[in-house]
């Protein structure tokens, strides 16, 4: 049986819908992330689960109990907010006592188990401290151990790591992780950092407009996108036009090369559309490779040389094969692959670099966004659509 | 190679203390204002109140007051005075605040703060004239009152008494409690009450535990400040009772300007009194207003 069950959540807000059928289980001891971007409905959803808000329709059933009608005080849940809500006039001992005093735990017991979340979060030597004598780091963690002391059927994180800086936010959700692991508890993280999301989830829910765009496995998301909305917000993304030759035998054509691909169903012969691949997943030809058979290529003269650590990501202006190529890049974009950084003295600024399109990773959309055949070729950055322009 | 670094060197000890230099110059006209009206006039009621005032001899005498039950009538008075006034205003006044900041509508919290400003400012005579045109024996509500069967008069109230002062000081008590009780109220996060709230908490094991301990230091320190105020009003007690409720201000304004009373050393004596009592009132409510910013720091 699942932990949790959200069935058919809808909420409006005045005209504005905020969360839309919204349905989803959660198995015992699992991390589900809520992604996406700021108003898509994630953390309405959340406060519904708690119980801050009320559904228009749907269910929320905890544990085989339905906890729709129930207050947030009856509802056995745990939450860390965004900004982490400690009580201004409590030590972090204090504030991690505060469930159990309120629910009448047995001095004894209630001790214990203090020092041992205390201990477990490493916030023994802050134990006496008010939140404004401790870092962002502790706040958090101080956050974390109060929610989790009264032992949650589910823990509620909404945007946990969003007031800390970039290095803190790093450690503190692999602590979150290995915390909720060793805890096993049933947990859902609402975040808009994709990262974050990726990296600790077991499942992640792509929501979008208040809806749920697609429900996977962090590998899901990233390699296998079902919806084009996911493919673009995950990641960086190449959109590369193509023009379909035959859509009922997945023909598409760029430049002067016609190759095979799959999920041309139901765009219409001679349309434009656009290929979604992962600047890692272009691969870079050098001048020994030789004719290609099965492949898309394209070609350029890099600008920009952007090192990412391990790898360092190319932004390469396309020549055309041809002159009035409809599915050559417009002038103003350009294109991203990631190469090791160790082959970055390959590619220098303005040489040129010829890439192979590998279909077999790659996905067709239509292309709605650009009517007429305006084409774009854009990358996700950050989460958030944005063209390399 | 070694380098030497040059003396107008932004960073210097050099360079540091010319910058604190032209800091003090531009603090020179605050210095000069202080001095002129804080520092001066306290020095001379220090000196004053412990000199005899034909003489010029050093004295004690002029602090006899705190032995004579008598001539502590003005301080009991203002103490009561002030004390009513502060509890009808800090009570009245929170209570008005919550309510704006429940509404959780900009424009009303926008006209009760502009409400409020003109209000807590407005005293002295005028708000002397306004309450004896009002409520005095003779007053458009008074009439009205026994027009309709209210005798006010005949049931023994008095404008021109203490509960009648007490009234008219929480005219502007209320709106100064409403002006400084805002910010604090506005400055309480509702996640405070979420995370109480799904922690199992009630609503009075919220209020009990994390509300009123964290409003409880700026409530005190704002009940301080309206003591304050209450207690050295003069102006408005002057214009209403015309000098004849013994209240400290007023005293001290007899025993300068009066002709039988005429004794400036005790005047300064009793002004060192009541200034005691304000350092009392405004350095306790520094002391809680700085715990209280880092309680509700934004």
């Amino acid at each position: 049986m699942s932990r949790l069950a959200l069935g058919g959540i809808s909420k409006r807000f005045g005209e504005q819908v905020a969360v839309r059928d919204f349905n989803l289980t959660v198995e015992d001891g699992e991390l589900v992330s809520f992604l996406g971007p700021s108003g898509c409905g994630k953390t309405t959803t959340l406060r519904i689960t708690a119980g801050f808000e009320s559904p228009d329709m749907g269910s929320i059933v905890l544990d085989g109990v339905d906890v729709t009608d129930l207050p947030p005080n009856r509802r056995g849940m745990g939450m860390v907010f965004q900004g982490y809500a400690l009580f201004p006039n409590m030590t972090a001992a204090e504030n991690v006592d505060f469930g159990l005093s309120v629910r009448k735990r047995p001095a004894a017991e209630r001790k214990a188990r203090i020092a041992e979340l205390l201990e477990l979060f490493g916030l023994a030597h802050v134990a006496g401290s008010y939140p404004h004598q401790m870092s962002g780091g502790q706040q958090q963690r101080v956050a974390l151990a109060r929610a989790v002391a009264i032992q949650p059927g589910v823990l509620l994180l909404d945007e946990p790591l969003s007031a800390v800086d970039a290095k803190v936010r790093e450690e503190l959700r692999t602590e979150i992780r290995r915390m909720q692991v060793q805890m096993g508890i049933t947990t859902i993280l609402v975040t808009h950092d994709q990262s974050e999301a990726l990296s600790i989830s077991d499942r992640v829910v792509v929501m979008n407009r208040g809806a749920i765009e697609e429900v996977g496995t962090p590998a899901q998301i990233y390699a296998e996108p079902r919806s084009a909305f996911t493919a673009r917000f995950i990641g960086a993304m190449n959109e590369i036009p193509v023009r379909i030759v035959s859509a009922a035998h997945g023909l598409v054509e760029r430049g002067e090369r016609r190759v095979t691909v799959a999920g041309a169903t139901g765009l219409a012969d001679g349309e434009l559309a656009l290929l979604l691949v992962r600047p890692e997943s272009l691969e870079p030809l050098g001048p020994t490779s030789g004719t290609l058979n099965g492949d898309l290529t394209m070609a350029g003269q890099v600008e920009v040389q952007t090192f990412l650590g391990a790898t360092t990501r190319l932004l390469v202006r396309e020549v055309p094969t041809r002159a009035g190529d409809p599915t050559a890049l417009p002038p103003t974009q350009r294109f991203a692959v990631d190469i090791p950084s160790a082959n970055a003295g390959r590619w220098p600024t303005g040489s040129n670099l010829s890439v192979k399109i590998p279909v077999g990773v790659s996905r067709l959309i239509a292309d709605r966004s650009a009517p007429g055949g305006v084409l774009s070729s854009s990358a996700t950055s950050g989460g958030k659509a944005k063209p390399y322009a | 190679m070694s380098a030497t670094t040059p003396a107008s060197f932004a960073g210097t000890p050099a360079a540091a203390k010319r910058r604190g230099g032209r800091a003090a110059i531009t603090l020179l006209p605050f210095a000069v204002l202080i001095s002129l009206f804080l520092v001066a006039p306290t020095l001379s009621l220090i000196w004053g109140s412990f000199h005899d005032n034909k003489t010029g001899v050093f004295t004690f005498e002029n602090y006899s007051y705190l032995q004579h039950p008598l001539d502590l009538v003005p301080f009991k008075n203002s103490l009561e005075l002030s004390l009513a006034s502060t509890v009808v205003g800090g009570l009245v006044g929170l209570l008005i605040a919550q309510a704006i900041v429940s509404s959780r509508r900009p424009i009303i919290q926008e006209i009760a703060t502009t409400f409020s400003s003109v209000a807590a400012n407005f005293a002295g005579v005028p708000l002397a004239f306004a309450f004896i045109a009002t409520l005095g024996a003779n007053g458009l509500l008074t009439r009205q009152l026994l027009n309709a069967g209210v005798d006010l008069y005949g049931g023994g109230f008095k404008l021109y008494s203490v509960l009648g002062l007490t009234i008219v000081y929480a005219y502007w008590e209320i709106p100064l409690m409403v002006l400084v009780m805002l910010p604090p109220l506005q400055a309480m996060k509702p996640a405070w009450r979420e995370a109480a709230e799904i922690l199992g908490a009630s609503r009075w094991q919220y209020l009990r535990s994390v509300a009123i301990p964290i409003l409880m230091t700026p409530f005190i320190s704002s009940l301080l400040l309206l003591y304050a105020n209450a207690f050295g009003a003069y102006a408005t007690a002057y214009g209403l009772t015309d000098g004849f409720v013994a209240l400290v201000p007023i005293q001290i304004s007899n025993l300068i300007n009066g002709d039988i009373s005429f004794d400036p050393g005790q005047a300064d004596a009793l002004a060192i009194g009541l200034a005691v009592i304000m350092v009392v009132c405004i350095g306790g409510r520094a002391i809680l207003e700085r715990r209280s910013a880092r309680w509700l720091a934004r």
